[in-house]
């Protein structure tokens, strides 16, 4: 149980790292949006998951599984609403093709 | 003090008359809210137990509109959110856990790539759904399912965000609307892009 509990650990710091990493990578604001929602979501939930097994069955694990809950809901929809917002703003998605580099 | 403010719950019960049908729809969610407050809330006197059940009560029956009767998403087959299918998608739910897992692995293999393989793209792809709750659950799992995020939903137009090629043709080839539609039992018209 504290072999998996710290694997999960483990996993999701380094799904945390890498969208960390994919933030500072990636050429826009579009991209970016895919690293921090999907990398961020899915290491949060390992993360805290994992705490909450090597807590063993008590209120305080069953609180933390109420977090990955709440996080798995409104991550994906945050991204989803900044890059509807960036669109609206008029924001243009980096391209291959389209030459110029993103900010 | 404590005696007394644990019948304040019970006293809910007059205007819960008054609100007739309505109030019973909102009696499960009423509980749902009160087995929420027992998890967050450590103490168990009565004080903060009828607290709980005070706010848990007023909380349903002022947002019992919004749980009982059908919601504008629901058309227009005018189900409301109590009596959807949620038993499909306990079949669904771990079908879109691996999905996400899939697209975390792969987005941290591209940005860890030395070479940085994106070629985003801005893709439409159109599902005609009849039903618009189905259209929301479509936008909401192309977001979290690999390379892709959905920026706007226009009508049966999706407007959809891929990081590489291959996740947009993922997409415009896969099973996704299919299992949308056998989660709400409609049939999805005309998928293409």
């Amino acid at each position: 149980m504290n072999v998996l509990a710290g694997v999960m650990i483990v996993l999701g710091f380094g799904f945390i790292l890498a969208g960390v990493i994919g933030i500072l990578r990636l050429p826009d604001f579009y991209c970016r949006l895919h690293a921090m929602g999907k990398c961020d979501t899915l290491g949060v939930a390992l993360l805290i998951g994992g705490l909450a097994m090597s807590e063993g069955f008590s209120l305080a694990s069953a609180k933390m599984l109420l977090v990955v809950a709440f996080v798995t809901l409104s991550n994906p929809t945050a991204t989803h609403a900044l890059g509807r917002a960036a669109l609206r703003a008029g924001l243009v998605p980096w391209t291959r093709t389209g030459g110029e580099k993103g900010s | 003090m404590p005696e007394r403010s644990d019948r304040t719950p019970s006293s809910q019960s007059t205007p819960t008359r008054s609100f007739g049908l309505r109030s019973l729809a909102a009696l499960p969610f009423g509980f749902l809210l009160f087995g929420l407050w027992l998890v967050l809330s450590p103490k168990r006197d009565l004080f903060h137990l009828g607290l709980g059940a005070l706010t848990a009560c007023a909380i349903a029956l002022l947002s019992g509109r919004l749980v009982g009767q059908s919601p504008p998403i629901a058309e227009p087959n005018g189900r409301s959110l109590l009596r959807m299918p949620w038993h499909r998608f306990v079949g669904y739910l771990p079908w879109l856990a691996w999905q996400v897992m899939i697209a975390s692995v792969q987005v941290a293999y591209v940005v860890l790539h030395p070479r940085l393989p994106v070629d985003p793209r801005l893709l439409r792809v159109r599902v005609r759904y009849p039903h618009t709750l189905a259209r929301l659950t479509l936008a909401n799992s192309i977001t979290l399912t690999p390379g892709t995020v959905t920026l706007d939903v226009d009508g049966d137009e999706y407007l959809v965000h891929s990081l590489t090629e291959a996740s947009g043709k993922a997409l415009e080839q896969g099973t996704m609307p299919d299992r949308v539609s056998t989660l709400f039992g409609v049939k999805a018209e005309g998928i293409g892009s």
